[in-house]
């Protein structure tokens, strides 16, 4: 009887019933299929901005626009009006609208959203708001604010309405697009006259080991013209930070640097430090040539043959010079073991120890001392004389098997000769010839 | 000396009647005609057979078939171990000759027709061992545990899994579950030096004693050989001349050719260029990818698959589908047959080296 109740009661409730399940199920459905938003600005300027380069086509590749921001989020106004074609509506000053801001209003422009890390977060809960902050601090941002609008804002290098992620290849400021972004004024004489600073820098960072290594093999990771002068703080490092530009990657070298003899009187004469030997954008890869005092030492830019330094750059210069030549004999004895097919896997793992002894060997020379140098050559020359007396035993371990095989093939035919005789002898008598 | 001989021969012969045996082999004889140099590749073919043998034995003394032990194990044989490296080589190289001249044999038999009547199944038997020469080639080479061998297994036992309904299955047996791994390893190390040589030996055994109590067949057409030679000792020490050049051209091979070791495997990695079974299997490899994804409605790898098994019952079985052989009549048939999968594979294999790659 209750349940016949029941019942009844439901369905008499139906509709309602069937409103509050729509109610319940489709609202959210709705809700998580939003309405795209529409963007009449996109609509306008594609009609009479047809190039290229026209804000309408940039953006669609933008990082604002692929992260749902609209034309209105920067400029202000009313992109969603129906306007019907009236950009009074569209653009008006009561709704936000602000006419495109100048060259010395765009770092400000920029920095609304880019400083306020509360709004940011939403995008990147680990993205950095510094940016303008170090801007105001850089080369740039110095003169900006006294009034130069030739010096680059934020869109110089990030452009203005195809920005970009920096780590998407497409972007200008991807890592082994800016050298080339940088050069755009700074390889420019004319427009860079005023500045009265050089224009060869990217010329020089091409041939520079950095550059060969981020333009030539694509290693990301080489530094950029970024990774000395910073990115929004950009400015020259100055004399004395060099050691520390440097010593960000090169730690290693900068501490030997820092302990030895040369750091004082580097600073007493003014001389820019790591820059002095390997010159700054150039970024020369010195050799065991740039050692001693000969025609491409860089030791005998200070020193000369008689002096105490002298005599010890020679020394270094013959002592790395010395292993570094052994090196190349057991590289070319190990190949020679490798081409003979003997076994050369040992030999290869000694030969890595032996480069990086090397390697070592020339980075102390960053301690400018004698005696850590022929340290670490007496320990690499003694691994190198072992793996040469490993290659040269395996070699002779060839020549071994090629005697071996000689002799055994010699008793082999010996073997093969007297059977043949024994065959020759026995088919006279054996052979059927009535089978 | 000669008395003990005589002696050890006549309590031997009290026992077990061996006077009957030797009597049987100083009489057999062996024709001489054209041909007869073809009745040495058995022979190669079971010195290849009686190396492998040796040479696994002693690879087994260091050999350790885990991921982790068996490149470094071999690496150890080529290197730590005195002659190692020659034992490691001639393994390598006599496993290639061994069915090099297995393939040899097989088709002068076949194009000598030797396979007839009375004997059927010395044929059956010799190509049941010619495709577990060839299981051998399989599951050895993985053993070292490097790359090219081990993305080779992966290829290969990909292809199994395409028969229908047991595909799945029969990848599962091979590889000791779903991918090529360390379960692989030892399963096919216990198929190569357990599983494989048992069966072997008993199919050999049968195999040279139907050999040894038919004699050697001559060929149709060719009944009235009138010269022969005694099995012993002229057909035995032209045998024995025969093994010398070949132990030399082995030791030759294996001295100046030392066998590669290559890259350890590293099932993480992508599979690199150029894989490709051993030679022995590049012309069904390359068959197989000459077939088209889809015929009609059925995939092409699985009809090239059953192609193949077809055909390798068919070879099994020609013997008694060869009726004109049978009636000792010349058969053109099975001589094109034979002549054109001398061409096929010769063709395919070398192409595959040349122009396939």
């Amino acid at each position: 009887m209750y349940s016949h109740n029941l019942m009844k009661n439901i369905i008499r409730h139906f509709n309602i019933i069937y409103i509050l399940f729509l109610f319940i199920f489709l609202f959210p459905a709705i809700y998580l299929f939003p309405q795209e938003r529409h963007n009449n600005c996109i609509e306008c300027h594609s009609k009479f901005e047809e190039e290229e380069t026209s804000p309408t086509i940039e953006f669609k590749n933008d990082i604002h626009n692929t992260s749902g921001m609209l034309c209105s989020d920067c400029h202000g106004g009313d992109p969603e009006i129906n306007a019907g074609g009236n950009q009074e509506l569209a653009m008006n000053p009561k709704k936000g609208y602000k006419p495109p801001p100048g060259h010395n209003e765009i770092p400000e422009f920029c920095a609304r959203c880019h400083s306020d890390f509360e709004y940011m977060k939403k995008f990147n809960p680990n993205i950095r708001v510094d940016q303008y902050e170090n801007y105001l601090t850089s080369q740039h941002g110095k003169l900006l604010a006294k009034g130069d609008d030739k010096v680059a804002n934020c869109v110089s290098c990030h452009k203005t309405h195809g920005i970009r992620k920096k780590t998407n290849p497409a972007s200008a400021v991807f890592a082994n697009k800016i050298p080339e972004t940088c050069s755009k004024c700074h390889s420019d004489p004319e427009y860079m006259k005023e500045y009265k600073i050089l224009t060869n820098q990217l010329e020089m960072y091409k041939k520079s080991v950095h550059g060969e290594f981020l333009l030539e093999k694509g290693d990301l990771n080489a530094p950029a013209c970024n990774d000395c002068h910073g990115n929004h703080g950009a400015a020259p490092p100055g004399v004395e930070s060099v050691h520390n530009v440097c010593g960000v990657c090169h730690s290693g070298n900068n501490q030997l640097f820092l302990k030895s003899s040369h750091k004082k009187y580097f600073d007493e004469f003014g001389f820019p430090e790591c820059a002095s030997c390997h010159e700054h954008h150039l970024i020369k890869k010195l050799t065991e040539e740039s050692l001693g005092v000969g025609d491409q030492s860089v030791c005998g830019i200070c020193h000369t043959q008689e002096d105490e330094g002298g005599i010890i750059a020679v020394e270094m210069k013959n002592i790395i010079e010395n292993f570094s030549a052994l090196r190349d004999t057991c590289q070319i004895l190990s190949e020679e073991v490798e081409r003979k097919g003997m076994p050369v896997n040992e030999i290869k793992y000694q030969m890595n120890n032996v480069d990086s002894e090397l390697l070592k060997a020339r980075n102390i020379v960053h301690s400018f001392s004698l005696e850590n140098i022929k340290q670490i050559t007496e320990e690499g020359t003694k691994l190198a004389i072992s793996v040469k007396k490993m290659a040269n035993d395996e070699l002779k371990e060839y020549q071994i098997r090629r005697i071996g095989l000689a002799v055994s093939l010699f008793f082999i035919f010996l073997a093969g000769t007297a059977l043949y005789l024994k065959i020759k002898k026995i088919d006279k008598k054996n052979i059927i010839n009535s089978f | 000396m000669k008395t003990y001989t005589t002696n050890l021969i006549n309590w031997l012969d009290k026992r077990y009647n061996i006077k009957e045996i030797i009597g049987f082999i100083t009489e057999k004889k062996v024709p001489i005609y054209k041909h007869t140099i073809w009745y040495y590749m058995g022979g190669i073919t079971l010195l290849f057979f009686i190396i492998q043998v040796l040479t696994g034995i002693l690879l087994l003394l260091y050999y350790r078939p885990t991921p982790e032990e068996a490149f470094e194990s071999v690496q150890f044989i080529m290197t730590q171990v005195h002659y190692g490296w020659l034992i490691r080589s001639i393994h390598s190289w006599s496993a290639n000759l061994m069915i090099l001249f297995a393939f040899i044999h097989m088709f002068s038999v076949l194009l000598l027709k030797s396979y007839r009547p009375p004997r059927e199944l010395t044929w059956v038997t010799g190509v049941l061992l010619m495709y577990i020469s060839l299981a051998f080639g399989f599951t050895g080479y993985l053993l070292p545990w490097n790359e090219l061998s081990f993305f080779a297994t992966k290829v290969g036992t990909d292809i199994a899994g395409v028969i229908p309904f047991i595909g799945k299955f029969i990848i599962r047996f091979l590889r000791g579950g779903e991918d090529v791994t360390g379960a692989t390893l030892t399963r096919l190390f216990g198929f190569h030096v357990a599983v494989l040589p048992g069966v072997i030996i008993v199919i050999l055994v049968i195999h040279l004693l139907m050999v040894q109590r038919q004699g050697m067949s001559k060929p149709i057409g060719l009944k009235e050989v009138k010269k022969g030679m005694l099995f012993f000792p002229d057909f035995f020490l032209r045998d024995l001349l025969g093994w010398l050049f070949a132990v030399g051209i082995l030791a030759a091979l294996a001295a100046i050719f030392p066998w590669e070791l290559g890259q350890k495997a590293d099932p993480f990695s992508s599979a690199p260029e150029g894989i490709a079974p051993e030679w022995y299997f590049l012309f069904m490899f390359q068959t197989l990818k000459f077939f088209p994804a889809r015929i009609l409605i059925l995939d092409g790898e699985v009809i090239a698959v059953f192609i193949f098994a077809a055909l390798g019952i068919f070879w099994i079985l020609i013997p008694f589908l060869d009726t004109k052989a049978r009636r000792e009549q010349k058969s053109p048939i099975f001589t094109t047959i034979g002549i054109f999968a001398i061409l096929y594979v010769g063709i395919i294999t070398i192409l595959s080296y040349f122009v396939f790659k």
